[in-house]
């Protein structure tokens, strides 16, 4: 049986390209046909979890019934006049959503590094999207609810195996829409585009750093380990650095192919890069790196905590309730990655980077007048955030544990 | 309309370049032959693209070259480097050198077996390094380094379900990384492993998609950013005797190793001391008490090169290279487990009727036989050219292998040399 | 107390910047003045001052980036 992973070959931009013709035809003279889309996003969601992958498959079936049964019978307890908005229904409804995603998380750590069954690939980042909605409906953002429509939402093929994470409510006013045409051919044009950039990205750019450089570069660090202390040699200057490329190239590229696509079907999933190399601060970063993320966290983790503490009087110090704020956003988003120790270390260095920064911004603003801003100082903190955020990186690659306790 | 003429002018680059990029993927295309200098450079360069690629090996034996496998002592250009040697003299062979630091039984058999019926009757040539078999066999980082997909697709089709050669390498495939990298490849190496053939699908999927993908992308890229080491070799040639003499080139070879090593009491090369030993020798010392070639998989891997060589009716020279005996003697590798593995690996080779071999083993106590640690050099390589060239002219009698499937099992594989018999030659 | 002049108070309290009435069209989000932290503190206080409920669900930040945008949003919802 043919298998294909998104994005990976030449094989699955050929089908794209041959399934995409109608599509862009009915779109381009104003019609979107739902059942044609939909008929090409199951054909895709088969042809990626068919073959060695059924396991998969039926992880995904089974993870998509039961989560639009929690959305669904939340969406009817918020709705109806009788309830009040009780946060433990709220809770419940939350732990059931993000159970399959936990057990598939904990399973490595409990079971020796093997994957449990049923692991499907994109699975946090459906979860992502679920967890979204539902607190979206406690606030009573979301109005109206259709299974098909959140079927649509949640399996949308392009962005079904790493994002970028959408939201319902911007989702659903493309998809009930029909865009005019002559921004739809701006559409096709950027999405062209973007496709175009992440084969530049991907295949060219990744495949120099992760394919080419990279394994020479571990194979060097790995040979000089033992002639420096803590196995610090410049080759592992050189694993930083490559990663960190690599890392950009690869995601950013895959994640042009995701947006790229979505445009030319006449939705606008949001970008997850915007030059994060040139950021000036480590917010500055994360809100130009892996943003839909980033955005995520930001609204759904830490925004709600910081509402909560404030209202409640946790602290007295907003600057406390900040810094427990990031604490916690970084170290769920260490968690996600893994249960392994380099990404909760990644996890807390970026909090307490966060922590710095907002301290840092604090002194800035008390001394502006003494403090000089020009363009050199903004590029040595070009350079000071780039270094810091490769050196991160080097944490997180995980290359650490193997050059260490390997 | 004019929104019409938008669209086209947004949609024509991009379609061209789909158009150009299926049409030299997997469109019927033949690009020419590499030519004989890119073949005279791809013969030295030690190109891992050369290792993976199909045609330019092709063109070589096409050319008359005799292809030389081995791994990283072939990198070792010292002025009695065969390459060298046959620059200046005429040695009735010209080697062409497939390997690099890394590259196994398993390695070589993927991209021997794709080389086909153009391997019918060659002589080639095997430099066993007695290091290969380590315990664990191949390391699936450096497989995965030589790894190629065109292969594995070349493999995938001329595979025999019912065959233990074919069932074994699908599964030392699998068990490497780049084996279950590409799903339908991984799909029919399970297939293969599990006694099954190829579904018409599968074939067909191969033979129109994979197939051409990878064969142009060989032709296309193969060849590009080849090291040019021609003008080196010149170099090295220059100070050689203008005819061929043996005995003064071992003369000279003592002179040169005894020259180039200087800084050591091991008989190793200055420049290889300085960077790859100066700061550990101290804690080399004694590391190699328990180190043994006599077990593992490599010997199973092995086999499977053996039988490329009977399905093809190659005639192979093995030759089995020793260990510098004071880095032995410094490091606590035994001379009596060198035995052992040699022991072994000669009851493979001429249990099965593969009788050319030039045995090195014990020649490590030879002044200036290895360049380095383990790599042949100066006296080595003049050993070695001499058993290539007598092996180059002579006449040998068609041969008949008689392969054991035995050698594919752990039972041979984990098999104590001790209890193993001694063949006559 | 009218929506404008209770946003506006808010706003320079929050971000300590007084001539924030002068630039009613500049994005806070772009030039720094508002992070998530008092983005969250603007809620609350609209909360409590005007008694108008934004869950942060609604915070579109396309929509609120801006005082011009804040107070035209405020009024929406007082009206509501």
């Amino acid at each position: 049986m043919l298998n294909i992973q998104p994005y990976q070959n030449p094989q699955y931009f050929l089908l794209l390209l041959l399934a995409f013709i109608p599509l862009v035809i009915g779109l381009y003279n104003g019609h979107r046909w739902r059942w044609y889309e939909s008929l090409i996003s199951l054909l895709f969601i088969f042809l990626i979890f068919d073959a060695d992958k059924t396991i998969q498959g039926f992880a995904l079936i089974g993870y998509t019934i039961t989560q639009a049964l929690i959305v669904k019978i939340y969406f009817h307890y918020r709705t109806n006049k009788r309830f009040n908005n009780n946060f433990w229904i709220f809770a419940v409804a939350i732990g059931l959503s993000i159970l399959q995603l936990v057990v598939v998380k904990l399973t490595p750590l409990l079971a020796n590094g093997k994957d449990s069954i049923i692991a499907f690939l994109g699975i946090s980042y459906l979860t992502f999207k679920t967890v979204g909605m539902i607190i979206e409906i406690r606030d009573g953002a979301i109005k109206e609810f259709s299974f098909i429509k959140f079927l649509q939402f949640l399996l949308f093929f392009p962005t079904i195996s790493s994002g970028p994470i959408d939201r319902y409510r911007r989702f659903i006013k493309d998809y009930d829409n029909v865009p005019d045409q002559s921004s739809y051919i701006g559409l096709i044009g950027q999405g062209v585009h973007y496709i175009f950039l992440g084969l530049l990205y991907k295949f060219i750019l990744g495949y120099l750093f992760g394919t080419l450089w990279l394994p020479e570069l571990e194979q060097m660090a790995m040979a000089q380990r033992h002639n420096h202390p803590f196995g610090i040699s410049l080759a592992l200057v050189g694993v930083m650095y490559c990663y960190s490329m690599y890392l950009f190239f690869d995601f950013a590229g895959y994640s042009l192919f995701a947006v790229g696509t979505s445009y030319l079907m006449g939705i606008k999933t949001p970008m997850n890069f915007n030059l994060p190399f040139i950021s000036q601060n480590i917010k500055d970063f994360w809100n130009r790196w892996h943003m839909t993320l980033s955005f995520w966290f930001r609204d759904y983790v830490y925004m709600r905590f910081v509402f909560w503490a404030l209202k409640k009087k946790l602290f007295k110090s907003r600057i406390t309730i900040a810094n427990l704020g990031y604490l916690l956003l970084f170290l769920l988003m260490g968690l996600w990655h893994g249960e392994y120790w380099y990404y909760i270390i990644y996890g807390l260095l970026h909090a307490g980077l966060m922590i710095g920064n907002d301290a840092w911004l604090r002194f800035k603003k008390k001394h502006q007048k003494y403090l000089p801003s020009n363009r050199f100082t903004k590029l040595s903190a070009i350079f000071l955030t780039f270094n810091i955020v490769c050196f991160s990186f080097l944490i997180f690659s995980g290359f650490l544990d193997t050059l260490w306790f390997k | 309309m004019l929104n019409f003429k938008k669209l086209l002018a947004v949609l024509a680059p991009a379609l061209t370049a789909a158009i150009l990029a299926i049409v030299v993927l997997y469109g019927p295309l033949r690009l020419t032959a590499p030519s004989s200098m890119t073949v005279q450079k791809a013969a030295t360069s030690l190109s891992p693209n050369i290792l993976r690629g199909n045609q330019i090996k092709k063109q070589a034996l096409d050319d008359g070259y005799t292809l030389v496998i081995g791994s990283s002592e072939l990198s070792r250009f010292d002025n009695f480097h065969p390459s060298v040697l046959t620059q200046k003299y005429q040695r009735g062979y010209q080697p062409f050198l497939l390997g690099s630091p890394g590259t196994q039984s398993l390695t070589h058999f993927f991209s021997l077996q794709a080389l086909g019926n153009d391997l019918d009757n060659k002589k080639v040539v095997v430099i066993l390094s007695p290091q290969w078999f380590d315990q664990k066999g191949v390391k699936p980082a450096m497989f995965d380094h030589y790894y190629s997909k065109q292969q594995a697709i070349y493999f995938l089709r001329h595979a025999n379900a019912n065959s233990m050669a074919s069932r074994y390498a699908a599964s030392r495939l699998l068990a490497m990384p780049s084996g279950s990298a590409d799903n339908n490849i991984k799909l029919d190496l399970e297939n293969i492993k599990k006694y099954q053939s190829l579904s018409t699908t599968q074939k067909l999927f191969l033979d129109k998609v994979s197939r051409p993908n990878a064969e142009h992308q060989d032709q296309l890229f193969s060849s590009l950013f080849l090291p040019d080491r021609r003008s080196e070799i010149v170099a090295q040639e220059k100070v050689l005797p203008a005819k061929y003499d043996y005995q003064k080139l071992q003369t000279m070879a003592t002179t040169l190793g005894k020259e180039h090593s200087t800084n050591n009491d091991f008989r190793i090369d200055d420049h290889f001391f300085d960077h790859q030993l100066k700061h550990s020798v101290g804690s080399l010392k004694g590391r190699q008490v328990g180190k043994s070639y006599e077990y593992g998989p490599e010997y199973a891997d092995f086999q499977l090169l053996l039988q490329v060589f009977k399905q093809h009716n190659v005639k192979p020279l093995f030759i089995i290279p020793p260990v510098n005996s004071q880095w032995m003697a410094y490091t606590g590798l035994r001379q009596s487990m060198l035995d052992n593995f040699n022991q072994k690996i000669t009851y493979q080779l001429r249990s099965q009727g593969f009788n050319q071999i030039a045995d090195f083993h014990k020649q490590g106590d030879v002044p200036y036989f290895m360049e380095d640690t383990i790599h042949l050099g100066w006296q080595g390589w003049v050993a070695t050219d001499r058993s290539i060239s007598r092996f180059s002219e002579q006449k040998i009698a068609q041969p008949h292998y008689r392969l054991n499937d035995y050698f594919y099992k752990s039972a041979w594989c984990n098999r104590n040399p001790q209890t193993i018999p001694t063949l006559s030659k | 107390m009218d929506t404008k002049e209770t946003v506006l108070n808010i706003l320079a309290d929050l971000t300590g910047d007084t001539t924030i009435q002068n630039n009613l069209d500049e994005s806070l989000f772009d030039s720094g003045l508002l992070d998530s932290m008092a983005t969250v503190q603007l809620l609350l206080e609209l909360q409590q001052q005007l008694d108008i409920d934004v869950p942060v669900s609604e915070l579109e930040r396309t929509e609120w980036d801006t005082p011009n945008k804040i107070i035209t949003q405020v009024d929406h919802l007082r009206n509501a």
